[in-house]
């Protein structure tokens, strides 16, 4: 198949690769280094490998791997053969994993041994000769056949809403190719610049910000084992001298409150970039004064890639001004405020297990309706709120929807509803209430959850009412949940 | 491993832990699940937080890919706080 790949990501890749064909490209976790040579070389064998392993009507392939130089040449080789990866988190349980299979007609992974065990589904399994990872080949299943997959596109993405299953995001080549040349030229990435992703790749921070843009420029890309704490992200930038960090919010809270840190530490690191959720402004302000770390906080969008950033260090509030090929409306609302809508070189195609449900999303000029609450002020926008949707937890989306379906098939629990709520460290937390006739405790939910949604949408607060607080519309007020929770703590305590 | 452990050690580490899961999980669900952190839902935000806690609160830092095996209960945390601390400290001369 490789010799009728569609012009696009891979091409651009190889083509980078030829350029800067002695830099390094990659620093693995262990500080191995792989020039752009070896990664292109990688990535050919590899997809020759796929091609022999994989029929050539076997199009859609998802990827399950952590963070690794493996993870990139998989993803590569994958497109460079013409198919199309589809960047499954590997925390996704039984239920996301099953959805993907029925609702996207992915039956095919390439797993990497690390988390081979933890494949929530039973597979049948072949080994790829010569490298760490598997072919994983799920069983047909009897449900709806999902929709044919366009040859244009290049990835496939998930995202949370409030559908009750993770939404499959297809992306073209040429959304990809734009979304990361817009970033390299929006932020000033250039070839000097050594980058620290610390999100996974599967997740739009890391790919829009850190795979291709990185590549394209002949930048380095440095990868990072497991979970980040303070002291591993300030002794990975002083020793590596990396000049840009790529992070959730809460890995600059811990870089603010490190008591070991000091300038020289950061000294290297030219900006840390944020998203995925609002980050506290005192945080930016400690990173700052402290470490004379500059933090922008820039604005994303699954479906449309990324919007917006900031480009004067000296700046510390909004999400920055549009990024090149990005546009910003704000329509107005009933209640006088605005909703955000985007329109970008980078959007999604569709939503490949939900039809019409994208372009439902759009308004007449094709601007996303983002759910957002904002306003524009010098050019910048400022967001102050959202209007319903996904759940946001330390950068992640989670379907409310999702949890709730599972917590219903829990016996004795007759209703259920999730809610946003903030814990003892001023956190957004998942709360879900239950109702049923018989107490049920928050273990067993844990319990029964695991499993079958990955472990960031596993509810962290669980409470048990005998009756749900339903209106007769059917409706739960969360005003009124928050009242009975604290009536029923004050009883407990 | 248990038998050992000094139980004030022990009552430490499930504070970090109630702590580290912004009060989501409590002493109570940490004693009836044995102390095992998978079993009361610890995600992966209360495992950064834990493991920043014991950092900062204990001087230890327990890397969960390199030492998997020490952040997975009460008492395998403190085995290991224990272990750290009859090390004797590095002299540089």
């Amino acid at each position: 198949m490789t010799s009728t790949a569609p012009p696009g990501v891979s091409e651009a890749f190889l083509d980078a690769c030829q350029q800067h064909r002695q830099r390094t490209a990659v620093v693995s976790q262990g500080g191995d280094r792989f020039t752009y040579g070896s990664l292109a070389d990688r990535v050919r064998a590899r997809a020759d490998a796929i091609d022999s392993l994989m029929a050539p009507e076997v199009r859609r392939v998802g990827l399950y791997g952590e963070n690794s130089v493996e993870y990139l040449v998989s993803y590569y080789a994958t497109v460079h053969s013409g198919r199309v990866p589809f960047l499954v988190d590997p925390q996704f349980g039984g239920q996301e994993l099953a959805e993907i299979r029925s609702g996207c007609g992915v039956r095919t992974f390439l797993v990497h041994r690390e988390v081979a065990s933890r494949f929530p589904l039973p597979v049948r399994a072949r080994r790829v000769s010569g490298t760490d990872l598997s072919v994983f080949s799920l069983q047909r299943d009897e449900g709806v056949a999902p929709l044919p997959i366009s040859e244009s596109t290049a990835t496939c993405r998930f995202t949370s809403g409030t559908t009750g299953k993770p939404k499959c995001l297809e992306f073209s080549h040429h959304s990809v190719l734009r979304a990361a040349r817009s970033w390299a030229a929006g932020t000033g990435v250039d070839g000097g610049d050594r980058t620290l992703c610390l999100a996974g790749f599967s997740n739009g921070l890391a790919f829009n910000t850190s795979l291709l843009p990185t590549f394209l420029v002949g930048a380095q890309l440095h990868l990072a084992r497991g979970l980040p704490s303070s002291s591993k992200i300030r002794q990975a930038i002083r020793r590596r001298g990396i000049t840009r960090l790529i992070a959730f919010p809460l890995v600059y809270r811990l870089i603010s409150d490190d008591p070991a840190a000091c300038v020289d530490d950061y000294k290297s690191l030219s900006i840390g970039i944020s998203a995925g959720a609002v980050l506290a402004p005192v945080v930016r302000r400690a990173c700052t004064r402290r470490l004379g770390v500059w933090i922008a906080d820039y604005y994303g969008i699954a479906e449309a890639g990324p919007c917006t950033f900031e480009t004067e260090s000296d700046w510390n509030e909004g999400l920055g001004k549009p990024l090149p090929g990005v546009s910003i409306r704000l329509n107005p609302r009933v209640d006088g405020q605005a909703e955000v809508c985007v329109k970008t070189d980078s959007m999604a195609t569709r939503y490949l297990n939900l039809p019409g449900l994208f372009e439902e999303s759009l308004d007449g000029d094709g601007y996303y309706r983002t759910g957002d609450i904002g306003y524009l002020q010098g050019g910048r926008l400022f967001l102050t709120g959202r209007s319903g949707g996904a759940i946001n937890v330390g950068g992640r989306k989670i379907d409310p929807l999702e949890v709730e379906q599972v917590a219903l098939s829990i016996p004795g629990v007759e209703d259920a509803v999730v809610f946003a709520d903030q814990d003892s460290n001023d956190m957004a937390a998942l709360h879900l209430v239950v109702a049923g006739p018989e107490r049920i405790s928050r273990l067993e939910i844990v319990r029964s959850c695991a499993g079958q949604l990955s472990e960031y949408k596993i509810p962290a607060h669980v409470t048990w009412l005998p009756r749900m607080p339903r209106s007769a519309a059917g409706k739960v007020s969360v005003a009124r949940l928050r009242e009975l929770i604290a009536s029923t703590k004050s009883l407990q305590h | 491993m248990s038998e050992t452990i000094d139980e004030d050690l022990r009552a430490q580490v499930k504070d970090l832990v109630v702590l580290a899961s912004g009060g989501a999980i409590s002493v109570d669900e940490l004693e009836s699940a044995d102390g095992s952190l998978e079993e009361v839902g610890v995600n992966s935000i209360t495992y950064i937080n834990l493991m920043e806690a014991l950092e900062q609160t204990m001087g230890v830092v327990i890397d969960p890919e390199e030492d998997p095996e020490y952040l997975t209960s009460v008492d395998s945390i403190a085995a290991f706080v224990e272990a750290q601390r009859r090390i004797p400290p590095t002299t540089v001369s």
